[in-house]
């Protein structure tokens, strides 16, 4: 595989920043050569554990996440009954959880959990983060902020669903869709979390604001509350269930969020950047990878420059010169 | 390709699969039920 120029500056990196020895280096850059220039090839032929293969999230974004689901789907089910308690839907499921009196307790208690949450979050990242930079070992386009790549990325990546490329863009950790959804979730929190503290708290929030703009903030903290929990309810239902229950090759479930691993048809395919960056950290994968493109005959023949001196490699006509 | 999954791994994932399909189908009804009050 002749790597683009992308995917060659991430190994050179990822070589670097992992301290790789030259034996180890040459291992790396032969397979990389064996590899087909068809990635599409990799991804179709490779076997991989549905429950994952290779290391995405640490134990601490697994927790953040499950922290994050189960409040989520708790304070939905608590908290719109009581934003619509007038519909009719809405009156059993206040009675299911022993009325409204009750049912507030339960959200505010679980809206502190989440809270909880998104500040241990934010302690990961940032703590993640300067680790990272100390030890020399940061690379911005690992992380998920957006960058111009992303824009590239998603219009090539619409150009394949079309038909018009063969195949999908060399994609890095997070991917622009990801990215996207990452942040959609931040401001929503954020939200959520401004609104929801303003009814809690509507005499420290009328302290803080000119007199003038406060009664109007707290009807537009009114407004704002319960319709985007109703926004955020429809994107978990509709976009990140299919993306994580139904999409090929995610059916019938993405385990990533238990294990902290995604599998390597997946990796290959939407992350490949973040697969070269395994092939360098994982030396068992780089195995894994040699005896695949073995078994399934998709070795790559070498470049004539990169053949021996003499050319003389069996089965192999030399190029006829121009 | 992907390994099979065993019957515990099948029974998380097609459990989860079926709670999420519920949810669904329980937000469309009260979308449903929404827009016609």
């Amino acid at each position: 595989m002749k790597l683009s120029d992308e995917a060659r500056k991430v190994v050179d990196t990822s070589i670097r920043i992992n301290r790789v020895s030259e034996e180890e280096r040459r291992e790396i850059e032969r397979l990389i050569a064996m590899m087909p220039d068809d990635r599409v090839l990799l991804y179709k032929n490779v076997v991989s554990n549905p429950i994952g293969d290779l290391p995405r999230y640490s134990i601490h974004i697994r927790i953040q996440h499950m922290l994050t689901f189960v409040t989520f789907l708790a304070l939905a089910f608590t908290g719109l009954p009581i934003a619509f308690f007038d519909h009719v839907w809405a009156a059993p499921l206040n009675a299911a959880v022993g009325g409204v009196d009750i049912s507030r307790i339960i959200h505010r208690t679980l809206a502190s959990v989440m809270i909880f949450s998104m500040i241990y979050h934010l302690f990961t990242i940032t703590l993640g983060t300067a680790q990272k930079i100390i030890t020399g070992r940061f690379e911005l386009q690992r992380t998920i902020i957006p960058l111009f790549k992303d824009i590239r990325d998603f219009r090539d990546d619409m150009l394949y669903f079309a038909g018009k490329r063969d195949q999908r863009p060399e994609m890095d950790k997070f991917m622009y869709k990801q990215k996207i959804h990452y942040f959609a979730a931040a401001f929503g929190n954020m939200v959520m979390v401004l609104s929801g503290s303003s009814f809690l708290f509507p005499d420290i929030w009328a302290s803080i604001l000119p007199a003038s703009i406060a009664p109007q903030f707290q009807e537009m903290m009114r407004i704002s509350h319960p319709h985007e929990a109703l926004l955020a309810l429809l994107v978990i239902a509709f976009w990140h269930w299919y993306n994580v229950h139904l999409a090929p090759g995610r059916f019938p479930m993405q385990w990533t969020f238990l294990t902290g691993k995604i599998t390597r048809e997946h990796q290959m395919e939407e992350h490949f950047l973040e697969y070269l960056r395994c092939l360098v950290e994982i030396p068992e994968e780089r195995a894994q990878l040699y005896d695949m493109l073995i078994a399934r005959e998709l070795v790559q023949e070498e470049e004539p420059e990169e053949s021996p001196p003499d050319g003389a490699r069996p089965g192999i006509e030399p190029e006829p010169a121009e | 390709m992907q390994t099979p999954l065993n019957w515990w791994q099948k029974l998380i994932a097609y459990g989860a699969l079926a709670f999420v399909f519920f949810w669904t189908l329980f937000g469309l009804f009260v979308f449903w039920v929404y827009l016609n009050q």
